[in-house]
């Protein structure tokens, strides 16, 4: 089969024919490339007219696309309509590479725009929730066994993410957020992705990598995890909480930060991670 | 001589008959935590609790909905009143409470929750939880 759409119990199998069957869409896309701006036609379908296919149009809240290598991107429903994303087979009018498909997302980085998509995965619930809490990651790292060489990656040293998810989080199984210094977010299953994977040291900064992911989908400077109502923050590579929120979308206009002590201590989202106040609290609640 | 034997028997059928149907507390444990009828979040400091109902359905509940939680004792049946979490959080026959807290060395509530496979979770007035059921 080319393309499965699929949400929940609900699936359609599409030949190429099928696909190019649907509903034509062109879309104009200006990117740069060696230097150079590239004005590019794509032709293709509108990815939430395929999300409508197996799911109510406004039913569904975001959409996974994976290619035959497990390389997966996910976009909010909002970035799939508001770019108008598509799945696109023709470019500049020529059939692409090998009659193959590619993922059009105009306005967002390349790494988005995946070749060959097999599936396209359609979410009806939110991934995550707002976090009730956030976990000092940097005192639960402390607590873990440090290996000098993370199999199957031996030039590393770190941490096994089974180790620091069976830590910190009640249910390891199911889906995590990850949300990498620069923004990039990622939204993973333990099994197949993370079950292997390892959070790899070096100086301040931890990667994570995994045997089961191709290795454009690696966190590079990984701050954030969060898995159902529970984050976990390492604090080495930001400035405060203010700077997390922003990361994570928290609107601390409406959450009291508390420490998770005897006190219930309020914190000061704009004092640096690194006064003793940070390092003293493995645990804040949100409080709403 | 005999009468006092009586009572005395009387008195451990009592207490044993009064605490037998109580919810068994497992999981990652401190020599601290037991349960009595009240609110929850006052008698219990972790992370996560699963209620576990007779029937094998079970709420996962985050610490920062603890303090919504009525243990209540009725006719020698417990159950947890949460008219503030999501409907799955109140039990009617509460059978078990496995506790989880971060960074314990104790495995027991990851096997425990093993048992399990989650069917759904909800967030009601911003109080997330999740429902399980006892995998067949």
């Amino acid at each position: 089969m080319f393309l499965t759409v699929q949400s929940g119990d609900k699936s359609v199998e599409l030949t190429r024919e099928q696909l190019t069957g649907q509903p034509i869409t062109q879309l104009e896309t200006t990117r740069e490339k060696k230097g150079m701006t590239v004005k590019e036609q794509w032709t293709g379908v509108r990815i939430d007219a395929l999300a409508g296919m197996v799911c109510g149009k406004d039913a569904w809240q975001a959409v996974v696309l994976r290619s035959e290598d497990n390389y997966q991107v996910r976009l909010s429903r909002q970035e799939v309509t508001d770019s108008a994303a598509m799945i696109a087979w023709e470019r500049d009018g020529k059939s692409l590479k090998k009659d193959g498909t590619r993922v059009i997302v105009p306005g967002m980085r390349q790494m988005y725009w995946i070749y060959d998509p097999v599936l396209l995965l359609v979410e009806t619930e939110a991934a995550t929730v707002e976090p009730t809490a956030i976990v000092n990651g940097d005192i639960v790292l402390e607590r873990l066994t440090l290996h000098q060489a993370l199999s199957p990656f031996e030039k590393d040293h770190g941490y096994t993410f089974a180790e620091l998810a069976k830590a910190t989080f009640p249910d390891i199984r199911g889906s995590y957020r990850l949300i990498a210094r620069d923004g990039i977010t990622h939204d993973l299953t333990f099994d197949p992705y993370l079950e292997n994977a390892v959070i790899a040291v070096n100086a301040d900064t931890l990667h994570l990598k995994s045997p089961d992911m191709p290795g454009g989908m690696w966190v590079k400077q990984l701050v954030y995890i969060q898995k159902d109502d529970l984050g976990v923050v390492f604090t080495k590579q930001l400035k405060d909480f203010s700077e997390l929120a922003g990361l994570i979308d928290l609107d601390l206009a409406n959450v009291k930060v508390q420490c998770d002590d005897e006190e219930k201590t309020e914190l000061n989202t704009e004092t640096p991670f690194s006064d003793p106040m940070w390092k003293a609290c493995k645990k804040v609640l949100l409080c709403r | 001589m005999p009468l006092r034997i009586v009572y005395l028997l009387l008195i451990v059928v009592l207490i044993v008959s009064c605490g037998c149907d109580t919810p068994r507390l497992t999981g990652d444990l401190d020599g601290n935590d037991r349960i009595l009828a009240g609110n929850f979040g006052e008698m219990i400091d972790a992370d996560y609790a699963l209620l576990i109902a007779s029937d094998g359905i079970a709420a996962l509940i985050p610490e920062i909905g603890f303090t919504q939680i009525e243990l209540i004792r009725e006719s020698g049946v417990w159950r947890s009143e949460a008219k503030v979490l999501p409907a799955f959080c109140s039990i009617d026959s509460l059978k078990e409470i496995c506790l989880f807290r971060v960074l314990s060395d104790s495995t027991t509530f990851h096997s425990r929750i093993e048992s399990f496979e989650r069917i759904g979770g909800s967030v009601k007035n911003n109080y997330p939880a999740w429902k399980y059921r006892r995998k067949q």
